[in-house]
């Protein structure tokens, strides 16, 4: 009889947590469980990130480093003068959808530097992608401004891999060979035609 | 002798068992129905951030696509919250010694990142994916409703099983165009979702493992 209660006892007790880890007025229904969740604060390390830093030298196998021209956007020192990947229409429909995302922001959709957020950002404002100088840098040192950033303009290799860095790189150079209504033309979505709107007028008075 | 109990005790005793049942039957049907209110979900509830991010001013206003800053959407389970290193170079230096965006700056200078206050949050039971959404053809606004309106964001939708299941019992009307899908405001067209369904390879998932895992 005494050793059946302990039992129960013990296994009663099993199912016990510490009140400070249930949800208030919850009936503990597992709804906060005892895993570390991304973005989390970790309220037990020095750094309060549960999420940790790749250590200090080292860098991740898919990294740009040891992946030759691709990676870096360099050949023997020097920036490359081709999209080292195949220019497909699958490319250039990757690059089109993280152009208007990630530098139609600044850059504008057509390219011109005449997007809203330029208008506000007071100098230096990101500049026109469709100047003759911009034209002349080699794909491989766009792919580089595209990776580390320049100036004001942060890096982007956080948000796109090598090959969608790539595909915006064939993209713009594709936007550059175009005329501008054919580039509207090509636009599909809503926001980036507001985008091109403002771009366009932009364009219309630099040539007046 | 007159009886023990008058004759009235009987109405009584009908009545007890009838109200026996009603609360037997009642309180239940009640405390399901209270957990699916908005008060229960705390659906429609703004959240307060220690920056008073507004998202009328970045997504209607500057036109940001709402991948600029939650960009691991399409490509792992979870939206993400942009660090504060995305938010300095379009904010001059005069705007970053504004008080609003002090933290921003402390964060930005110490390296620490800064806690935002969730606003959507499921229960640990539940999986769940921005990227399978997403690149199947499920918008933000579907399940966030019109960000671009709201200067602190709420929960839109009660996140609850049941409006989970729904779509995942048919997910075709819901569906629109990838280039859509941060659309703010998207007028669904009705022939298109099938198609979409059949474009995308779009299954209806509604056994227990696909979310509880
Ligand atoms: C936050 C705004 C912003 C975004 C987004 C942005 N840029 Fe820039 N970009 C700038 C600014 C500002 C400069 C000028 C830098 C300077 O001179 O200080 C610049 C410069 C450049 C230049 C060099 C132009 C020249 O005259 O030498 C290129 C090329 C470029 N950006 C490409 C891109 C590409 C490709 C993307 C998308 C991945 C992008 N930018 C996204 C702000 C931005
Ligand atoms: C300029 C950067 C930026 C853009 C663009 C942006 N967001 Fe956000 N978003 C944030 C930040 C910062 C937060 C955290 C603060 C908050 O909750 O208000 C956030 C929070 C959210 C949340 C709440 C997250 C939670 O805690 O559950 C949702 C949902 C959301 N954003 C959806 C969107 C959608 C949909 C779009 C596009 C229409 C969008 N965001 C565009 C920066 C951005
Ligand atoms: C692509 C450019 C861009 C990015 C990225 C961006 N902002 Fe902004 N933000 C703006 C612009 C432009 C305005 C001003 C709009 C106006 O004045 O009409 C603004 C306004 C604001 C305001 C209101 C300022 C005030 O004085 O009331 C806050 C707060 C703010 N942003 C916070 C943030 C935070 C936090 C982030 C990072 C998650 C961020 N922003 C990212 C462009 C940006
Ligand atoms: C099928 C519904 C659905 C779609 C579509 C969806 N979300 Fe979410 N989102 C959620 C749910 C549910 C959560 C809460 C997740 C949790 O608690 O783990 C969430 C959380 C978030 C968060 C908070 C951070 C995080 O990742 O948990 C952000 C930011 C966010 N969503 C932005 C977006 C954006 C931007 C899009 C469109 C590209 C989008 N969501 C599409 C349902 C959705
Ligand atoms: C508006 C429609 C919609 C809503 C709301 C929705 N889903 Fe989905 N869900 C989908 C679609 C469409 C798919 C893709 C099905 C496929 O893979 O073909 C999907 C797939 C999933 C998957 C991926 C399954 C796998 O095999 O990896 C999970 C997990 C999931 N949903 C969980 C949820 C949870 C949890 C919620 C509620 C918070 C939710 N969904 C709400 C439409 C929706
Ligand atoms: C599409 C995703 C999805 C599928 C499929 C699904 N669930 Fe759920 N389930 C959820 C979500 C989301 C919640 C959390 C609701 C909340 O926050 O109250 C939940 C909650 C529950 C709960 C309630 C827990 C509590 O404390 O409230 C139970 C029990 C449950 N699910 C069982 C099941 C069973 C059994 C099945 C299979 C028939 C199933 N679920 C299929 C998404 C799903």
């Amino acid at each position: 009889m005494n050793r059946a209660c302990v039992l129960v006892v013990i296994i009663v007790a099993a199912a016990c947590t510490k009140s400070s880890e249930r949800e208030p007025g919850d009936f503990e229904r597992m709804r906060i469980q005892q895993r570390d969740e991304p973005y989390a604060a970790s309220g037990r390390l020095a750094i309060d990130e549960r999420m940790r830093h790749p250590p200090a030298g080292t860098m991740s196998r898919e990294s740009e480093a040891d992946s030759g021209a691709i990676g870096s956007g360099t050949s023997a020192g020097q920036p490359v003068t081709q999209v080292p990947l195949a220019v497909t229409p699958e490319l250039l429909a990757l690059g089109h959808e993280k152009f208007d995302v990630f530098c139609a922001v600044c850059h504008g959709a057509g390219g011109f530097g005449g997007s809203i957020v330029a208008a506000n950002m007071g100098a230096p404002r990101p500049p026109s992608l469709r100047s003759a100088a911009v034209q002349a840098l080699p794909p491989g040192f766009v792919f580089n401004i595209a990776t580390k950033g320049i100036g004001r303009m942060p890096p982007y290799a956080p948000q796109l891999t090598a090959r969608e860095r790539w595909a915006v790189v064939a993209y713009l150079e594709q936007l550059q060979r175009s005329t501008s209504t054919s580039a509207e033309q090509r636009e599909d979505s809503v926001r980036a035609i507001g985008i091109r709107g403002i771009d366009s007028t932009l364009a219309a008075e630099q040539q007046r | 002798m007159p009886a023990l109990f008058p004759h009235w005790t009987n109405t009584l005793a009908r009545a007890t068992l009838i109200a026996v049942l009603c609360t037997l039957v009642g309180v239940p049907v009640a405390l399901m129905a209270w957990v699916r209110t908005p008060n229960a979900t705390r659906q429609y509830e703004p959240v307060a951030q220690p920056v008073a991010f507004d998202h009328r001013i970045h997504v209607t206003g500057q036109r940001i696509d709402c991948r600029y800053c939650h960009y691991s959407a399409e490509r792992s389970s979870y939206a993400g919250i942009p660090p504060t290193s995305v938010c300095v170079p379009c904010h001059s230096t005069a705007w970053m010694s504004s008080d609003v965006l002090a933290p921003v700056r402390q964060s930005v200078s110490s390296g620490r990142p800064l806690r935002w206050n969730r606003v959507d949050a499921l229960p640990g039971f539940v999986y769940f994916n921005h990227a399978i959404h997403v690149n199947k053809g499920v918008g933000c606004e579907s399940c966030h409703g019109r960000v671009d309106r709201m200067a602190q964001v709420y929960q839109a939708a009660p996140l609850t099983m049941s409006w989970c299941v729904n779509c995942h019992r048919n997910p075709a009307p819901h569906l629109r165009p990838l280039s859509a899908i941060t659309t703010m405001g998207y007028v669904s067209q009705r022939e298109l979702g099938p198609q979409l369904a059949q474009k995308y390879h779009v299954r209806s998932l509604t056994t227990c493992t696909t979310c509880h895992r």
